[in-house]
């Protein structure tokens, strides 16, 4: 009767080893790593929790499709967003006239390099060596290939309104935008739509009548058809000066061209909130770029000032 | 005893204020930039900077200079119609302000080479730019009316 007892309670003690060995091998399999969370790969080899009696077969990640992202519409002005803080420009250069170096001074950015010069145009800017950096002479093309930025923005528009080459101008345009792509390739590229003249004060100031606000609008849709064209950033700065007449308020200058203290710092507040990144512009990468020989015919919109300025 | 202690003490006070009035001592002060323009030194109203700006607009560093060696300065600048411009930039030594005075005679040249084309009729208030080393101090002003901006800081 005790050896019955002995053996059936061996019988017992093997069964329930074995029980708990065969438990511990469905838990290896399947339990092991637990459930499945956010931040793991699909296919990774977890089960979905709950699943306890059986490992579910592989399964597609369920992620709920997200609508596609519209490409950027380099048809339209930079949109107005949330302020960035001035250290988004440490990586910037701004190319531009006396206006840009006025802004560079005064706005209070603190921050970004000054590649601008007094009476620079887009058709000198290939060519004139207005900047000394190191002891060395510099165009500001050449200066913008001396270190990589994140930014290049560019004002210039305001020394060619006495052209009568609103076709070169666009051109000109263009092949200042290859050039810069060029030696910057990952760099968001803005064009700077131009702040409006005040035509009576510079008329007072200078005798000069060439400075129209007419043909500053024209250079403005020449600038945006290059945005478009050369798929570039364009900020309508534009918008932040012009009164409802579409000039320059009296008392944003002295001059008519150049812009108080106050009025620089707004042209920084614009800029701040219209900014976009690199990433939105070109998903996929950076854009090509473009050789010398394929710049654009542009449009044809000359008219005929019959004024010149050197 | 008590007589003794209050004339050292005088004494001691008396060296103290002259100390601290000596740095300037001699020297232009910041204060000289607004009776330039109040003299009527300028032909238009001028734009004020700052220490940052005018160390790096004036390449200070270039000059071998840091930037706490710029101790304090007064500046006003045209917005870009003009040259015209006042500056008293206080320095931390005498060998500093000398280096300063230097960086300023190359930012003129530099002035001039910029606006020749661009700003011609200002070319010769650029050449005869007013520029002077007093102590630890340096004086700079391209002015519409030199003699006014002379006659305000005498």
């Amino acid at each position: 009767m005790a050896r019955t007892r002995r053996t059936l309670l061996l019988f017992v003690v093997v069964a329930a080893v074995l029980a708990l060995t065969a438990a511990f091998l469905v838990y290896q399999k399947f339990w092991r790593h637990g459930p499945v969370t956010s931040d793991q790969p699909p296919g990774s080899g977890a089960v979905q929790s709950g699943s306890a009696s059986a490992p579910l077969p592989p399964q597609q990640p369920d992620v709920p499709k997200l609508p596609e992202t519209p490409p950027y519409d380099f048809s339209q002005p930079v949109p107005e967003g949330e302020p960035v803080d001035n250290s988004y420009f440490d990586d910037a250069a701004f190319v531009g006239d006396s206006r840009t170096d006025g802004f560079m001074l005064y706005s209070g950015i603190g921050t970004g390099d000054n590649l601008s010069a007094n009476g620079v145009s887009i058709f000198k800017l290939a060519d004139r060596k207005s900047l000394v950096i190191d002891g060395e002479k510099y165009t500001a093309l050449e200066a913008l290939s001396l270190k990589e930025y994140g930014k290049v923005y560019i004002a210039l528009g305001v020394n060619e309104l006495g052209y009568n080459n609103d076709k070169g101008y666009y051109n000109k345009f263009c092949a200042a935008i290859d050039e810069i792509r060029r030696v910057q390739p990952n760099a968001v590229i803005y064009i700077q739509g131009l702040i409006p003249v005040n035509e009576e004060q510079y008329l007072a100031s200078t005798g000069h009548d060439y400075l129209t606000n007419d043909h500053l609008r024209v250079y403005n849709q020449l600038m945006q058809q290059v945005a478009e064209e050369k798929q570039v950033a364009y900020v309508n700065v534009y918008e932040a000066f012009a009164d409802e007449t579409g000039s320059l308020p009296e008392e944003d200058s002295r001059d008519g061209v150049h812009l108080h203290k106050e009025s620089c710092q707004r042209w920084l507040e614009y800029l701040k909130t219209h900014t976009v990144e690199f990433d939105t512009l070109y998903p996929d990468g950076p854009p090509a770029v473009e050789t010398p020989d394929a710049a654009p015919a542009g449009p044809d919109t000359s008219i005929a000032d019959g004024s010149g300025q050197g | 005893m008590k007589k003794l202690l209050a004339i050292t003490l005088a004494l001691a006070l008396g060296l103290g204020i002259t100390a601290c009035g000596g740095k300037d001592a001699g020297g232009y002060k910041t204060a000289d930039v607004q009776a330039m323009a109040d003299a009527g030194a300028f032909s238009e109203e001028l734009e004020e900077l700052d220490a940052d700006v005018a160390f790096a607009l004036y390449r200070l560093a270039d000059a071998g200079l840091e930037r706490e060696d710029l101790k304090d300065c007064a500046v006003l600048r045209s917005a870009g119609a003009t040259c015209e411009e006042g500056a008293v930039l206080v320095l931390s030594s005498e060998k500093a302000a000398k280096s300063a005075g230097d960086a300023l005679k190359t930012y003129v040249q530099g002035q001039i080479d910029a606006n020749v084309d661009y700003l011609p009729a200002e070319i010769p208030k650029l050449e005869g730019a007013y520029i002077d080393v007093k102590g630890s101090t340096v004086l700079m002003v391209v002015a519409n009316n030199l003699d006014a901006a002379k006659d305000a800081v005498k």
